[in-house]
């Protein structure tokens, strides 16, 4: 045996003793975990304190091991999000466990920003993100979550489940071009609301209703499962929103949704039940009240003798007839997860939302799929895909008769001395009170009847979809392509039986529409980010995007059917066919965007960024438009004047921006004259022929509504980081407004959209958030926030004023948008008073008991077109929210309270219900008329020839105070020894349960229109398994 | 030798080598199953245990008692200290046996000046709360505008076996809200942390604090005072660890944390098991204070050994 077969062989007797005794090092093994959850922190730096080696990281499961020359050794352990800690280790031999506690400071919170992300605490820009426990509630739309959570974002729900919802951001900037924010789901850019207020086939990305008696509006970003979506960001100023340019004058609103993370396997369920009522019901006459007032003015009621009329007792609640109380389930399914290479995520969700009008009702099935893969090193794919099915039935209009706008409200008009249904539980369908447009012979409407059997569905068929990929072409420099759709085919059905108020008059109404919106979106962007010698960081982004949207749409309606057991299937039935229309459009922006982020020395941030904007809405010379921004902001706690005083003051920051955006949404070819076709055909030779006639005058001069924005800002951390605050003031003014101004009578077109007008907005917003306790078994965190918006118009052209039927349509130089344009009410005229006061123009002779009115003109009548005056708008020009997480040990409990003031609501269903009419039913408060020996009365006496002027006596302050949202859960200590991380959570949740206002409607969020459909105050039970 | 002979040597001396090492290492986990005791533990309870161990085997030679490795055997009974673990993930119903408490004191190194510091304004619950813990600025106690008041480093450890949770429990927080640095490794080395570090504060269970021969406290070590009643104050002041357990032993002192120690018992324990408990809740308390902990009150013990006549009566019932 040689030597060196001796020496091998000692070696390998003695080796496992000099496996452990050999080598200098000591490898150190331990396990990062979260302080507050116990879950692995997969990626957490672990390194030797004061050495520039290289370190490690924890792995999936949060575990590190990590090799010194000896014990006791320091080791520092950081992860984005948390604090930054350092241990001492004294030994080895068993694992070290760091627990890493969440670092509450929101500065070093990573936020989404359109194309990318960026930490807040290198922002410039106005980006508040919607908190995280806001984000847990357990709501069905997601609109429930963004009510008073961020300062600026005013959001009016309708109470159609599935409608659409109105929200702004810092105040409407346009009249005519819509003041909808632009919302980005994964990247994918559409607007939500776009068709609030067209039916047209050039609305964008719509799923609302095409045909018109179908009035819910089906809204597109009900398609999104709230559960789904991982955080909400709402860019308010022009620094974070110049990126989306010509779209970005109105904020914008970016979702992202869930996916899963390496390692971390994870499947959820969770069932909740809920029931809904009325927010409010208002109080009507009763049927021995109605008859002595009807007898009073000289109605129908008159015939009736006294027993009979003493017989009807309080009569009939047509009012709860036709509300109910609304039963909504969810299933809710997810799993997530991922390894080395891969990380998906995968749900479904199904949701059934009775309405709290009877046969009304929201289906929504959803199934989304995030998938991300490192293909290679350097290559990642990414897939998003969200399909729902949709599935609404909603209110329909009446809009030919007068009086009642749908059966709501028909069921508010209705006598109570008509009773709902027959002796037999048939429906009643002969009221003898009736008097107006819903009579033939005996034969009348039932308005219970017409809401149960009149169908107004709209269904959508939805795809959301973004693929990516991503290559890391040198280390900093990472190209992306990406390829998004949106997709919606939506139909509407509507039928109205001939014995119902839809088909009463026409013997049956069918009709159908569909339309198909596909918009395909690519993105092309380079992304270069690089830290130099510690002072430098840069952010580099370029791209090209563009986007086609192109819609068809038709639709086809008949009456007059023989038989209504057709329904809408059948419109060859009917008798006589209205004209069938169909159209298409499409229209295209085609976009460069820049943006440079520069940071220097962690203290200085810039950013600078531009959109070129290129569309197919303007004529070729105007086509393209530029929208720049810049932003800068100052980390003045990293200097070191502040140093002695950061252990109170951690962060500070100074921000400012300016820039301009810009406002496309005109619909499409808007510059161009456009011809439809005639209402009556032409004869020619006594053959009927199609005849067009031109629709609107061409504008080559149409060009981009431009917003410039101005913004001021501070954040700062106090306290160790529980105290963050946020306040910004700004000031917005938008030129060259898409304004549909009055058109000289020689032109032959009622109005003409130009470029015509500016308006402003300027404000203040401050955010507070603050930990008030942090124990270990109690937890209490506050946050509130509280905007003030003073809009303005500032010009409107070469008109001073535009006034519309309503104030939603009416706007004066000089003040706010939306103007209340009224004559003012100036109480009752009493006895004895002066009777020869001016009275209104269909009453001249006044007489005690009247209403009397300001005549401003003093021109001895008063009238619409003479008397009227600003008396508010109805935005607010406050708007505030609060809320507040509680947890105790297992016990949690969130509430969310959203608040506005300073608007002015037009109550016109309080004005129908107070005006007593032959046949229909009014507000008990008419019992209290005046009457001479009640002279003190604050209503009117009783008479039909009622003004019909929308005066002051309707305006109420629209300010409420409302507990939006309120969960209570608890996580029951049931522990499965096999499966440690499983989870069981029950929650009793509550929407809209508490609402403080002095206002006398149904509901200030949903207004004072008559036939609103109300909002509901919901109670849900449900609850969660997690694995 | 060939180069084949070579290769088979080779692997017969590395599956050789290979096996005695791991019986080496294994010797502890192949006992016969049969009147088996296996004990899971804490760090700084293992001495008790250990001394149990052999005290019990003296009068129990039938019976084999093993302090359990990482590798949990069916069987075994796990100490469990109260305010520590609180917070795992436990299943329910378990049971649990007390055999004993452990009390936590706040300790400096011998160099630091604080303690004489403090001897005027001494350690209420509000002062412990400003030393030892992260401000909380909107409560009552809570001082936002004012820097420390006190300049001192406190180290305390994550491991879930270190009363850092019980004395943070103890006062309403968790252990990550303590300020300072964080140590890994066994709560002994607090002591060494506090006496390398002139500002340096922590806490410890009196079985560390003290020295168990001489029953003074380990050297470099000295105690923080603590604002309690006068003749308290005495008590802690003579530095003994039996005048210390005396008085823990008598008086709840809201300002020192004393938790439980326990075992808890696995759903399928054996008679051996039982026994050993048993004797742990009568012979076995004599160990009890000379290790620094305190004994459990009569009425506790009493309650403990009723525990175990049930388990006994099912586990009889079942056979």
């Amino acid at each position: 045996m040689t030597k060196i077969s001796c020496f091998l062989l000692l070696a390998i007797i003695f080796f496992p003793f000099f496996g452990s005794a050999q080598g200098n090092d000591v490898k150190i093994n331990g396990k990062v975990l979260d302080e507050k959850t116990r879950e692995p922190i997969i990626g957490a730096g672990i390194s030797l304190a004061g050495s520039k080696g290289t370190g490690t990281a924890s792995d999936a499961d949060g575990n590190f091991t990590l090799s010194v020359k000896s014990v006791p050794a320091t080791l520092s352990i950081d992860y984005l999000g948390y604090r930054n800690q350092e241990v001492d280790v004294y030994e080895s031999a068993e694992p070290v466990i760091v627990l890493l506690r969440e670092n509450v400071n929101f500065l070093n919170e990573v936020v989404v920003v359109g194309y990318g992300t960026q930490k807040r605490k290198e922002l410039t820009g106005a980006v508040t993100s919607i908190s995280r426990e806001t984000l847990s509630q357990p709501i069905v739309s997601f609109d429930n979550l963004l009510g008073g959570a961020a300062a600026g974002l005013n959001i009016s729900q309708g109470g159609q489940p599935g409608a659409v919802f109105t929200a702004r951001i810092r105040g409407g900037n346009s009249i005519n071009a819509g003041n909808e924010p632009l919302y980005v789901v994964d990247g994918v850019i559409l607007y939500g609301n776009s068709s609030l207020t067209s039916n047209s086939s050039t609305s964008n990305s719509s799923a609302d209703a095409i045909v018109s008696q179908v009035t819910a509006n089906l809204n597109p970003l009900a398609a999104i499962n709230p559960n789904d979506i991982e955080s909400i960001q709402i860019l308010k100023d022009v620094s974070a929103t110049a990126i989306y340019g010509s779209r970005g004058s109105n904020g914008v609103i970016i979702i992202t949704t869930k996916n899963g993370q390496k390692g971390r396997n994870r499947i959820e369920y969770q069932y909740a039940i809920g029931w809904s009522q009325a927010t409010k019901t208002l109080d009507l006459l009763n049927a021995k009240d109605w008859v002595a007032l009807n007898r009073e003015i000289g109605g129908p009621a008159t015939a009736l003798s006294d027993a009979e009329a003493a017989a009807l007792g309080s009569g009939y609640d047509w009012q709860n007839a036709v509300l109910r109380t609304a039963a909504t389930q969810t299933h809710q399914f997810s799993f997530s997860g991922g390894d080395d290479k891969t990380r998906y995520s995968l749900s479904g969700n199904f949701t059934n939302q009775e309405g709290i009008l009877l046969a009304t009702n929201f289906k929504r099935y959803t199934g989304r799929l995030n998938l991300e893969r490192d293909l290679l090193k350097s290559l990642t794919l990414s897939l998003t895909l969200n399909a729902s099915k949709l599935n609404q039935n909603g209110l329909n209009e009446y809009p030919e008769y007068a009086y009642r706008n749908n059966p709501f409200d028909d069921a508010f008009r209705t006598s109570p001395a008509v009773s709902i249904y027959n002796p037999d539980g048939s429906y009643n369908y002969a009221n003898p009170f009736e008097t107006g447009d819903l009579r033939d012979g005996n034969r009348t409407t039932n308005a219970v009847s017409s809401l149960l059997n009149t169908t107004a569905q709209n269904h959508a068929n939805t795809l959301l979809g973004n693929f990516s990929l991503r290559y890391t072409v040198i280390p900093g420099l990472v190209v992306k392509l990406a390829a998004g759709t949106n997709v919606n085919n939506a139909t509407s059905d509507y039928f109205a039986p001939s014995y119902t108020a839809g088909g009463f008059t026409a013997n049956g109404y069918a009709s159908v529409g569909n339309r198909r919106t596909d918009i395909w979106q690519y993105e092309y962007t380079a992304n270069y980010t690089k830290q130099f010698n510690r002072n430098h960081y840069i952010d580099v982004l370029a791209g090209y995007t563009t986007q086609t949207t192109s819609a068809e749409s038709a639709t086809a309606a008949a009456t007059n059917f023989a038989s209504d057991l057709v329904l809408w299937h059948s419109l060859q039935s009917g008798n006589n066919r209205e004209a069938p229309h169909s159209s298409a459009s499409e229209s295209r922006l085609n976009s460069y965007i820049g943006r440079v982020n520069y940071t220097f020395k962690e203290k200085y941030n810039l950013t600078a960024t531009i959109r070129a904007d290129g569309s197919s809405r303007f004529a070729p010379n105007h086509r393209w438009g530029y929208f720049p921004s810049a932003g800068l902001s100052w980390n003045v706690s990293e200097e070191a004047f502040l140093k002695s005083v950061r252990k109170t003051l951690n962060e500070l920051k100074l921000r400012a921006s300016l820039g301009t955006v810009g406002n496309q949404e005109i619909g499409d070819y808007q510059y161009e004259a456009t011809y439809t076709t005639a209402s009556q055909p032409y004869s020619f030779n006594n053959q009927l022929a199609v005849g067009y006639v031109r629709s609107k005058p061409e504008n080559p001069d149409l060009r981009w509504e431009q917003t410039a924005a101005y913004n001021a800002g501070v954040d700062a951390s106090l306290f160790n980081y529980r105290l963050n605050i946020t306040a910004d003031a700004y000031y917005k003014k938008t030129t060259d407004l898409l304004l549909r101004v009055p058109a000289s009578i020689g032109t032959g077109f009622s109005s003409v959209l130009q470029n015509a007008g500016n308006i402003s907005n300027k404000g203040l917003e401050l955010e507070v958030s603050g930990v008030i306790i942090d124990r270990r078994k109690l937890k209490w965190t506050v946050s509130g926030n509280i905007a003030k918006n003073i809009n303005e118009v500032l010009s409107l052209g070469n008109v001073e004023q535009i006034i519309g039927a309503s104030a939603s349509g009416t706007y004066f130089t000089g003040s706010a948008a939306q103007a209340q344009y009224l004559i003012v009410y100036d109480g009752i005229v009493q006895k004895g008073d002066d009777l020869s006061i001016p009275g209104p123009s269909w009453k001249t002779a006044v007489e005690p008991g009247d209403e009397r009115f300001v005549n401003q003109n003093g021109d001895g009548v008063v009238d619409e077109t003479n008397d009227r005056v600003i008396l508010g708008s109805v935005n607010p020009d406050v708007t505030y929210g609060f809320s507040t997480a509680l947890s105790y040990k297992d016990f949690s409990l969130n509430a969310s309270f959203q608040g506005v003031s300073g608007n002015r609501i037009y109550n016109s269903l309080r004005q129908t219900l107070l005006t007593p009419n032959f046949s229909y039913n009014g507000l008990a408060e008419l019992n209290n008329r005046w009457t001479e020996s009640n002279p003190s009365a604050e209503i009117p006496k009783a008479r039909t020839s009622a003004a019909t002027y929308q005066t002051s006596r309707f305006l109420e302050d629209g300010a409420y105070l409302r507990l939006k949202n309120v969960t209570l859960s608890y996580n029951l200590p049931v522990k499965i020894a096999s499966a440690p991380s499983a989870g069981f959570r029950v929650f009793l949740s509550g929407q809209n349960l508490l609402t403080f206002t002095g206002f006398t409607g149904l509901d200030p969020e949903t207004g004072g229109g008559t036939g609103s459909y109300p909002l509901a105050r919901t109670v849900s039970l449900g609850i969660n398994l997690s694995y | 030798m060939n180069r084949k002979v070579k290769t088979v040597s080779l692997a017969i001396l590395i599956a050789i080598s290979s096996f005695v090492n791991t019986q080496a290492t294994n010797a502890t986990d192949n006992p016969a199953q049969q009147e088996a005791v296996y004990i899971k533990g804490v760090r700084f309870v293992d001495a008790l245990l250990e001394k149990w161990i052999a005290e019990y085997s003296k009068t129990h030679p039938g019976v084999s008692l093993f302090i359990a490795g990482k590798d949990t055997h069916e069987h075994s009974i796990e100490v469990i200290p109260s305010g520590i673990r609180d917070n795992e993930a436990s299943p329910l119903e378990v049971t649990t046996i007390s055999f004993g408490r452990y009390a936590v004191l706040p300790i400096a190194g011998k160099d630091n000046a604080l303690p004489d510091e403090l001897k005027k304004k001494k350690l209420n619950e509000k002062r412990i709360r400003e030393l030892f813990f992260e401000k909380d600025f909107l409560a009552e106690d809570g001082e936002p505008d004012k820097k420390d008041k006190y300049d001192a480093t406190v180290y305390s450890s994550n491991n879930s076996y270190s009363v850092s949770h019980s004395f943070a429990g103890h006062f309403g927080y968790e252990a990550g809200s303590l300020k300072g640095k964080k140590i890994a490794g066994d709560d002994i080395y607090l002591n060494n942390a506090v006496k390398k570090d002139v500002k340096g504060v922590s806490f410890n269970n009196l079985n560390y604090i003290f020295n168990l021969e001489s029953r003074q406290l380990n050297e470099g070590i000295t105690l923080l005072p603590l604002d309690v009643k006068k003749e308290y104050a005495e008590a802690l002041n003579v530095q003994n660890l039996d005048e210390t357990i005396a008085l823990l032993e008598n008086k709840s002192i809201n300002l020192i944390p004393v938790e439980e120690l326990s075992f808890v018992l696995p759903e399928k324990v054996n008679p051996a098991t039982l026994q050993f408990l048993e004797w742990a809740l009568s012979e076995g308390q004599d160990y009890i204070n000379p290790f620094g902990f305190l004994r459990l009150d009569t009425k506790t013990v009493a309650q403990q050994q009723k525990k175990i006549s049930v388990l006994e009566t099912k586990l009889f019932a079942h056979k």
